[in-house]
């Protein structure tokens, strides 16, 4: 019943066209980025960032960089508002459109459905993910050519390719685990409120109202246990020396966001009426 | 209210639903037979659709007892297959076809081959829109895609809430002869609706509620069988033929706006009421039954409920009951 109950959840989002417009707007925007990029090659020139006091020799933009930069530029708001629109609507959707009342009178538990709902929605944002890194590393490749992977953050740090495509990998393991967050977090608001939007625009507004929270001296003693504080733990990944300590807390608390929302958002499911 | 008897396809005691400060429900004791093909009315707002929410575990009854198949609905998943349900305008993924559509419903009752999914939907004649889209399809035939849906895989108990909403004749004759021929193969049928006529012409057993109450159930025959037999006559001179049946001892007639005589007797028939008349110099054109309608019942019921009582079968005695 469970493997049923994923089977239609994958058949309901995967046939749907509205699901691949995220795709298409990651292609475009991805593209255009590596279009822009080829045609402001010299005024993207990373020597401007190192200063003149070093000397750097061969092509600093490269697929892996691109890949690399794609997620700074979309992580934060993009790829969540995206998941969010998707994942808001699991369950208010249905809800709205009228199909709950006739998948919950089938002989199924709401927790079963729930969970096949979570999955999907699992791998609609790891799908989306990764695709928005294989694209950035194909067009990169087809743009720039292959070559280090070079990051600014806190310093300069170069990789050789091959270390460099074993990080990339890592950063965007860790960037599904934070969309899979997201999308915790957008299912339990979809069990919450009947309006998708509202479910999808709420989990936007929580990211962003989190995000300048976050960044308010005031708050600074909340900050670190913030969602928004650790959605960017990817960028662990591309650190001379990982730090594990690091990776670990920001890991614990995007799985406590998850199961917290996940938790709730069962026990509202289960317990709400179907009036619709 | 009483226990429940566990033989009943359905048996709710007490069911009451809030929402807020309203009771959609209250205290509903509902019995459906086996094998019947029970009618559940009521007008607009009167709890009916609660109710079979309630009875497909769709929202969870603020208190009394609710029985399907004799399993309590808490543990209704236990039950499996055997109910099917349409609940009320049936609503499907639309971008996906009718068969899909089927086919993933249905997988959540433990699946169904091709052929069983085609068979029904050949029953429900849209076979040939097995691979459509859903999004196109009329309102008709989104409604008799409801109905197969309700059919998959193999259900004992069907719960049909206003499954001719909105059908043109045609649509409707069809749903009449599937409702038919679905309780002759064995099947009960709890069927909600509006149309009045339909119920009669197909339901064995039916309820009426008002206000989240049982005001009448029990078998049609029963329901629309008067108490006092009812006998209209076309004469020359009603004012007459009031006169005379007028002292006769329990009987009750009065003239229509048409100038007929409808008679209602306890213990005379039409013969001896005719030859009264014909006694007495008036002259008889035309003697016919009085025949009950289930919407004169019914609107009987919903002026008089308190003639009717509640989780009985009852037949109103009052003086206004209507006929056709």
């Amino acid at each position: 019943m469970t493997l049923a109950a994923l089977r239609g959840e994958m058949n309901k989002l995967y046939r749907q066209r509205v699901t691949y417009m995220s795709f298409a707007i990651i292609l475009v925007l991805v593209a255009l980025i590596a279009w822009g990029s080829h045609h402001q090659r010299e005024r993207l020139d990373v020597q401007e960032r190192i200063g003149s006091d070093f000397v750097l020799a061969g092509r600093t933009i490269t697929a892996l960089f691109v890949s690399r930069a794609v997620m700074d530029v979309t992580l934060a708001v993009l790829m969540p508002l995206l998941i969010a629109v998707v994942a808001g609507a699991l369950v208010a959707g249905e809800r709205h459109s009228g199909t709950l009342r006739m998948l919950l009178a089938r002989p199924v538990h709401r927790s079963t459905i729930l969970l096949a709902k979570l999955a999907a929605g699992w791998s609609y944002a790891i799908a989306l993910t990764l695709f928005l890194g294989l694209v950035a590393l194909g067009l990169g490749q087809l743009v720039f050519g292959w070559g280090d992977l070079v990051v600014f953050r806190g310093g300069l740090t170069v990789f050789e390719p091959r270390t460099g495509l074993w990080r990339l990998a890592a950063g965007y393991g860790l960037a599904c685990a934070a969309m899979c967050t997201v999308v915790a977090l957008a299912l339990m608001l979809s069990v919450i409120f009947d309006s998708p939007m509202a479910a999808a625009g709420l989990t936007v507004a929580i990211l962003l109202v989190s995000g300048a929270v976050g960044v308010m001296p005031y708050f600074e003693a909340i900050e670190p246990h913030l969602l928004t504080a650790h959605l960017d733990l990817y960028r662990e990944a591309f650190r001379a020396t990982i730090d594990r300590g690091a990776l670990l807390a920001s890991g614990a608390y995007l799985a406590g966001y998850t199961l917290i929302s996940m938790a709730v958002a069962l026990i509202v499911f289960q317990r709400r009426d179907v009036t619709s | 209210m009483s226990s429940l008897s566990g033989s009943a396809v359905i048996e709710t005691r007490g069911l009451t639903k809030r929402f807020g400060r309203v009771r959609a429900v209250d205290g509903l004791d509902l019995t459906v037979p086996q094998r019947s093909l029970f009618g559940f009315l009521g007008p607009n707002g009167a709890g009916k659709s609660t109710t079979i929410r309630a009875l497909t575990g769709l929202i969870r009854p603020t208190s009394g007892e609710v029985r399907v198949l004799g399993v309590p609905v808490e543990n209704r998943l236990s039950l499996g297959s055997r109910i099917g349900a349409l609940i009320e305008e049936p609503n499907f993924y639309r971008h996906l076809t009718a068969y899909q559509n089927l086919s993933l419903l249905t997988s959540l009752s433990g699946g169904c081959s091709r052929q069983e999914i085609m068979e029904v939907l050949d029953t429900v004649d849209l076979v040939e829109a097995a691979n459509r889209r859903v999004g196109g399809f009329s309102h008709g035939m989104r409604q008799r895609l409801g109905i197969a849906q309700a059919l998959l895989p193999h259900p004992e108990l069907l719960i049909l809430d206003e499954p001719a909403s909105g059908l043109d004749p045609q649509g409707l004759a069809d749903i009449r002869q599937l409702m038919l021929s679905l309780h002759e193969q064995g099947l009960t049928i709890f069927l909600s609706s509006h149309l009045l006529a339909e119920v009669e012409l197909t339901c064995t057993h039916v309820a009426v509620i008002s206000n989240g109450q049982v005001v009448a159930q029990g078998e049609v025959g029963g329901m629309l069988e008067a108490t006092r037999s009812g006998v209209r006559f076309v004469v020359d001179n009603p004012r007459r033929a009031l006169r005379v049946l007028g002292g006769v001892e329990g009987v009750e007639a009065e003239t229509t706006e048409d100038g007929k005589i409808e008679v209602l007797a306890e213990t005379l028939d039409a013969a001896d009421l005719n030859e009264m008349l014909v006694r007495d110099g008036v002259r008889v054109y035309e003697v016919s039954p009085m025949r009950r309608t289930m919407e004169s019942f019914y609107m009987d019921t919903m002026r008089h409920p308190a003639d009717t009582g509640a989780g009985t079968q009852e037949q109103s005695n009052g003086q206004d009951e209507s006929y056709e």
